[in-house]
């Protein structure tokens, strides 16, 4: 009686999970349904108002031209706080593009394209996600501030208005600043800026119509100003395979000992054997990390900290089918200064061998409660092959 | 010795004339003498020890003064006794013969037996030697007024100095039994006790013979020396019947409130014998969503409908996941629902009502229930401390499906990408003292609590300084409610009840490092209604209900700047409702029920109305204080005996929801006004037969300043001010709700729901109504349930729901940044899902102890799902391609019940 009872069980559990299963199509499995926008991201993440920028797309899937691409923007796109974001008068980018779209560079599967626009110099002016007393921006994030107290109105305008005239400093003068007040200054382009979105539509190469937001702010510009920092972009620059004994579920590059070898990625390239009794890790470089500051506490306890990475992988139909990646913890405390992710490689079952699988990983940086700092992006490729 | 056993045998009687007038000029005798007294002769020991026994044969006169005179022996039997029998002959008196109108004086002959039995059975004194009591085999519920008899063997008894017959007959004679034949019977008394008395020693058998019951029988071997008890415990033919838990139905008084018996609903399929749940199968309920547990009363919002427990407001209604109600139907009395069209008794409230309405302890012995299954564990303990004064009552549940489908998913080693872990956990426990019938005091501790967390792998979502996991979804609620109520009888015509209760609430949720929201509210409810029959025809209610309290809040979000912190401390909040009713009957068919309610809200900063609104007055009615009066009124009419029409009309308001949120200076809108909303109701209902009623309903609720925050999409059209709350929301619901109910009887109770209905929200992005999402065409629900022989019942429920509106995908667009898609929506509810057809089962078996009940049932949730899915939710692939339907799945429960 017992047993009929579990099997019974069994059986409703089982119906229970019977829609779990995966589906056919899935965002980071790239193929030739459909033409895939990999990664768009602007080569110098810091936009300042009046600034000539570079975006660079990454395609991949079915090929395109930069002809079936059509370019939209808005430059008013604002949040509630309940994260609600509305997004106002969407127009053609063709008045910004200074350098039109084109092809940089291509191998079999991707392509990499770029453009230049100018970032219009009102843009934060007219941006209608300030209100016309900025402090009130503040309140909802425990900053009771008066603004006199900056020297400042707490109208927006007399606030951008004093922004520009810090600009037109020199960096020397800038150099002048004090560090306490340059992290107030910091904390307030964080509130003083702009979100803008970029649209491009490829439903023409059999794509689809997307967008990415990006902010504009001061910073860039009072870069010199001792305590403002700025966002660079996590350029990624070297691979590696750890190859480890056991099933840990993380691995530090520190544990030399536990590592049976390090397979360094020559030209986006390896090729080794997946053991069954060994781990293997994935180790990323990444250029820089950079230091910030926070809302809150550019104007409390101004202590900085350093960005978070994470990333994004994709996969051709046949990696997809052999390779999990799986992105461990942060690595800041362990190894501050140096900078890199590490993923856990998992076998599927029944993995494609002797054939070069082909992925694509797209880094980005990150700091919660930094307001409008950018996020920057990098995209490499990278082929394993199973021996 | 006292003789003597006499019997009186009139042979033949002459009129005795002295005078010389013939025969025939007699008249007619009319009546014979009647023996007034008896007086016994002496029986001489010596005489009875030589077994002289017979009988004396005289003749006697009885004058016309009723007196014996002229004794003579026609037969001797003994000289001795002759002459003794004379002598109390003599002594006897009589009321003369009568002839002519007159006394006559008669002759007439009289045999005066002297038996040694006789004298034997007089001996016998009236003496308790067996005693009992009957009580139900299972509930050792007492039953009262059964029949006991006593049969008794042939051939035993060999002590008994006299006639086996004789000494039946004499005993049969004895107060409080009675003798049938051979058989002797007494009555147990209220209580069940019963006893005999000067019963024979030596083997007996008691029987008792009793409708409902099987019958009972057991053979006793009794002795002399001592006073035999012999408990009887009868067992029912069905325990079916479900007398264990008692309810009243009173006189029905308002339009649409529906009641149903507590142990009826208990055993309908699907609810996993949850008393409370029964609301999701009756008309104008929406069918929730798979594991929702959302109340949507005849298109009201989730939040509009109120839930009670004794008029006190409960703050959640059923635990995570809809697996059960927060309060144990073991502790339940009975449930009434107000679909809509409510009276002035409740406030704060434009949707429906739900008010369970709590079970006293029992009061007769200690009673306990245990109830296992594959979802929970609960008990329920309930005994007197003072005899009819005071009595108590606990019970406590816990869950363990979450930890049940986490094992199981472990131990099939099944990778779902997720952890589920729901658990709930409720304790109630209750005192209630009676010092006499004018008071009665209920003290009531009522405790729940629901956690809630879904845990992904391999996610980390969010920042970590916002204090929740960023790789869970995550929320717990807890609340208590703890207080007394005090129901007095002030005169015969006067009756109140008060209730105070402090209830206290805490959640947390966690929405991975986006988003962690914590608040403990604390507040005093109250209720008091006042009761006065004015006269036959008239009863006035007057009453008070409402709350005091304080909210502590806090809310992060991590938004575009950052984490957006907001923290509440002692937040005050408050409502008062004042209402009169008048139960007015101006004849015997019609029931008139007026009444008035003012809710004051002290939180809200809105001006209030000054008349009742019907639909939206405009401003010209806004210059009162924070609050809004009501006006209601409901009437019946009796057609005949049998058939009524019912109406009511009313308005109705309520703070805005969420509560607390909608309002708040940040994340909401200070100056929002009360939600208000207008129910027209008329109906119709029969007793078809004494067991099939009918109860038909048609309905309109109309809802204005809806609070609802602007979509993006709205906010580029033409609303144009700062507020994330707008008030100017608005809808509709019209229907007919059709009620046929099979009441229980020998075999089978159950009923036909059926809902036609539509609910629409205006949309100001369409600028035009569009449907609600729990618009359900057609919701027809059939309910059965049967009992069958040996203690067996099955159930079933069927369930056939127009498939709930659903907003097509017409597009997407892709997030560069984030690396996902975002739907776009085509017209807002423009489509449906397929329908919800579901059949649940459930079967049960009671094993009848000795002093308990054992109970195992088997409770199937969506049997059909292997041949129909019904679908509960539509998904899509990253690419809003491809969709699937999500549907639940089928649930068996099982379970085990002990009632001692």
């Amino acid at each position: 009686m017992k047993k009929r009872i579990i099997f019974i069980l069994l059986i409703a559990v089982a119906q229970l999970f019977v829609g779990c299963q995966q589906w056919e199509r899935n965002y980071l499995n790239i193929n030739d349904e459909f033409a895939r926008a990999l990664s768009m991201h602007f080569i110098e993440p810091n936009v300042a108002p009046g600034d000539t920028v570079t975006i660079r797309s990454v395609w991949s899937g079915k090929r395109i031209t930069p002809s079936d691409l059509k370019w939209e923007v808005s430059w008013k796109v604002f949040s509630n706080l309940y994260g609600d974001e509305t997004i106002l008068d969407v127009e053609s980018l063709e008045p910004y593009i200074v350098t039109a779209v084109h092809e940089v560079s291509s191998n079999d599967v991707t392509q990499v394209f770029e453009m230049e626009i100018v970032i219009p110099d009102s843009i934060i002016y007219n941006y209608p996600g300030i209100p016309e007393t900025w402090t009130d921006m503040l309140a909802p994030y425990g900053l009771a501030i008066n603004a006199a107290d900056f020297g400042v109105s707490s109208n927006k305008d007399t606030l951008l208005m004093m922004l520009d005239s810090l600009v037109k400093l020199s960096d020397e003068d800038k150099a002048k600043i004090p560090l306490e007040m340059g992290y107030q200054l910091n904390g307030l382009c964080q509130f003083a800026g702009a979100t803008f979105r970029i649209y491009c539509d490829y439903t023409a190469a059999g794509g689809f119509r997307g967008g990415i937001n990006h902010t504009v702010g001061y910073q860039s510009k009072l870069e010199a100003i001792p305590g403002m920092y700025v966002n660079n972009r996590p350029v990624q620059t070297g691979w590696r395979i750890h190859e480890v004994k056991g099933d840990p579920v993380t691995f530090y590059p520190g544990d030399e000992g536990a590592t049976s070898r390090v397979l360094e990625i020559i030209s986006d390239s390896v090729e080794f054997e997946f053991k069954s009794d060994h781990s293997y890790f994935l180790e990323c470089d990444i250029s820089e990390r950079d230091s910030t500051i926070t809302s809150n506490s550019a104007f409390t306890d101004q202590t900085p900290s350093l960005e978070q990475f994470y990333g994004t992988w994709f996969y051709d139909d046949d990696a997809y089918e052999s390779i999990g990646m799986t992105q461990q913890e942060d690595l800041t405390d362990q190894y501050a200064g140096r900078s890199r992710v590490i993923y856990k490689l998992s076998l599927k079952a029944d993995p494609v061998k002797n054939k070069a699988l082909h992925f694509w990983f797209e880094s980005q940086d990150y700091k919660e409660a930094t307001g409008m700092v950018p996020m920057a992006r990098d995209l490499g490729e990278l082929n394993i092959t199973l021996l | 010795m006292k003789p003597l056993l006499i019997c009186l045998i009139v042979l033949s009687c002459l009129v005795a004339q002295e005078s010389s007038d013939s025969i025939d000029e007699l008249p007619p005798l009319e009546s014979m003498p009647v023996q007034n007294d008896f007086v016994n002769a002496e029986y001489p020991q010596d005489l009875q020890d030589r077994g002289v026994e017979g009988t004396v044969r005289l003749q006697m006169l009885v004058n016309e003064s009723g007196t014996v005179e002229d004794v003579e022996v026609i037969e001797s039997l003994h000289p001795t006794l002759d002459s003794l029998a004379q002598i109390a002959i003599s002594q006897f008196t009589f009321t003369p013969a009568m002839a002519g109108g007159s006394p006559v004086a008669v002759y007439i002959e009289y045999e005066y037996h002297f038996s040694v039995e006789d004298v034997e059975v007089e001996k016998i004194e009236s003496v308790v030697n067996f005693t009992g009591t009957v009580v139900e085999k299972g509930t050792r519920n007492i039953v009262p007024f059964a029949t006991v008899a006593i049969l008794f063997s042939d051939t035993l008894y060999e002590d008994l100095t006299i006639s086996r017959e004789a000494y039946l007959e004499r005993i049969g004679e004895f107060e409080g039994q009675e003798l049938d034949g051979d058989i002797l019977t007494t009555t147990a008394d209220s209580l069940g006790k019963f006893e005999f008395r000067s019963l024979p020693a030596g083997e007996l058998t008691l029987k008792i013979p009793l409708t409902g019951y099987e019958l009972y029988q057991v053979i006793d071997t009794l002795n002399n020396e001592e006073t035999m008890n012999q408990d009887v415990v009868l067992e029912k033919l069905s325990y079916n019947d479900y007398t264990i838990t008692s309810y009243y139905k009173g006189e029905e008084v308002e339009v649409s409130r529906r009641q149903l018996e507590v142990d009826e609903i208990r055993r309908v399929a699907g609810l996993g014998g949850d008393a409370v749940k029964v609301i999701q199968a009756l008309p104008g309920v929406a069918s929730p969503s798979f594991g929702g547990g959302e109340l949507i009363v005849r298109g009201a919002g989730n939040s509009d409908s109120k839930t009670y427990l004794d008029g006190i407001e409960i703050p959640m209604l059923y635990h995570v996941g809809d697996m059960k109600a927060t309060y144990n139907s073991d502790a339940v009395q009975a449930v009434d629902f107000y679909p809509g069209g409510f009276g002035t008794s409740y406030g704060d409230a434009i949707g429906g009502v739900v008010n369970i309405r709590s079970r006293p302890p029992k009061e007769d012995r200690f009673h306990a229930v245990v109830d296992v299954s594959t979802l929970d564990a609960s008990f329920v303990v309930e005994a007197p401390i003072v005899k009819d004064k005071v009595s108590f009552m606990a019970t406590a549940r816990r869950s363990y499906y979450g930890e049940l489908l986490t094992a199981v998913v472990e131990g099939l080693d099944l990778d779902l990408g997720m952890t589920t872990t729901p658990f709930y956990w409720d304790v109630v426990g209750r005192v209630d003292v009676t010092p006499n019938d004018d008071h009665r005091i209920s003290v009531t501790s009522f405790t729940s609590y629901d956690s809630l967390a879904v845990l992904f792998e391999n996610t980390a979502e969010g920042s970590d300084e916002l204090g929740s996991a960023t790789d869970a979804i995550t929320s717990t609620t807890f609340f208590n409610v703890s207080g007394a109520s005090w129901e007095n009888k002030i005169t015969d015509k006067v009756d109140n009840k008060l209730s105070l209760f402090y209830t206290m609430t805490e959640g947390t949720m966690g929405i991975f490092g986006y988003a962690r929201m914590w608040s403990k509210s604390k507040y005093l409810q109250f209720r008091d209604n006042l009761q006065w029959k004015l006269n036959d025809k008239m009863l006035l209610n007057v009453g008070t209900n409402g709350y005091v309290g304080n909210l502590d809040m806090s809310l992060d979000i991590l938004s575009e700047h950052g984490i957006t912190r907001n923290e509440v401390e002692d937040w005050k909040y408050s409502h008062v409702g004042v209402y009169v009713n008048l139960e007015w009957r101006p004849n015997d068919r019609l029931l008139l029920i007026p009444g008035i309610r003012y809710d004051y809200y002290d939180m809200l900063a809105h001006d209030g109305s000054i008349v009742p609104e019907f639909w939206d007055y405009g401003d010209w009615n806004n210059k009162g204080i924070a609050g809004d009066p009501s006006l209601r009124l409901t009437s019946r009419f009796k057609l005949t005996d049998a058939q009524t029409i019912k109406g009511s009309v009313g308005n109705y308001n309520q703070e805005p929801a969420p509560k607390g949120q909608a309002i708040h200076e940040l994340w909401g809108t200070p100056s929002l006004p009360t939600t208000k909303a207008t129910h027209l109701v008329a109906g119709y209902e029969a007793d078809i037969t004494d067991l099939l009623s009918i109860d038909v309903q048609g309905y309109f609720n109309y809802q204005w300043n809806i609070p609802y925050q602007l979509s993006p999409k709205d906010s580029t059209t033409d609303v144009d001010n700062d507020d994330i709350y707008q008030d100017n929301g608005k809808g509709r619901t019209f229907g007919m709700e059709i009620m046929l109910r099979h009441h229980q009887s020998d075999r089978f109770f159950g009923w036909v729901a059926y809902t036609l209905a539509r609910t629409e929200r205006y949309s100001f992005e369409e600028k035009k109504y569009a449907l609600f999402d729990y618009d359900q065409t057609h919701n027809l629900q059939v309910v059965g349930s049967w009992k069958l022989p040996r203690n067996w019942v099955i159930g079933g429920r069927v369930r056939y729901v127009t498939g709930s509106p659903t907003t097509p995908v017409i597009g997407r667009e892709e997030n560069f940044d984030r690396h996902n898609f975002t739907r776009i929506d085509g017209a807002k509810n423009s489509s449906r899902l397929d329908p919800l057809f579901k059949v649940d089962f459930r079967i049960e078996k009671k094993y009848i102890l000795k002093n308990s009940i054992l109970t195992s049932y088997i409770d199937i949730q969506n049997l059909l799902y292997p041949l129909y899915k019904t679908p509960d939710q539509k998904t899509y692939d990253d690419f809003y391609i491809d969709q699937k339907v999500i549907s639940m799945p089928l649930i068996p429960t099982f379970g085990m019940r002990w009632e001692f």
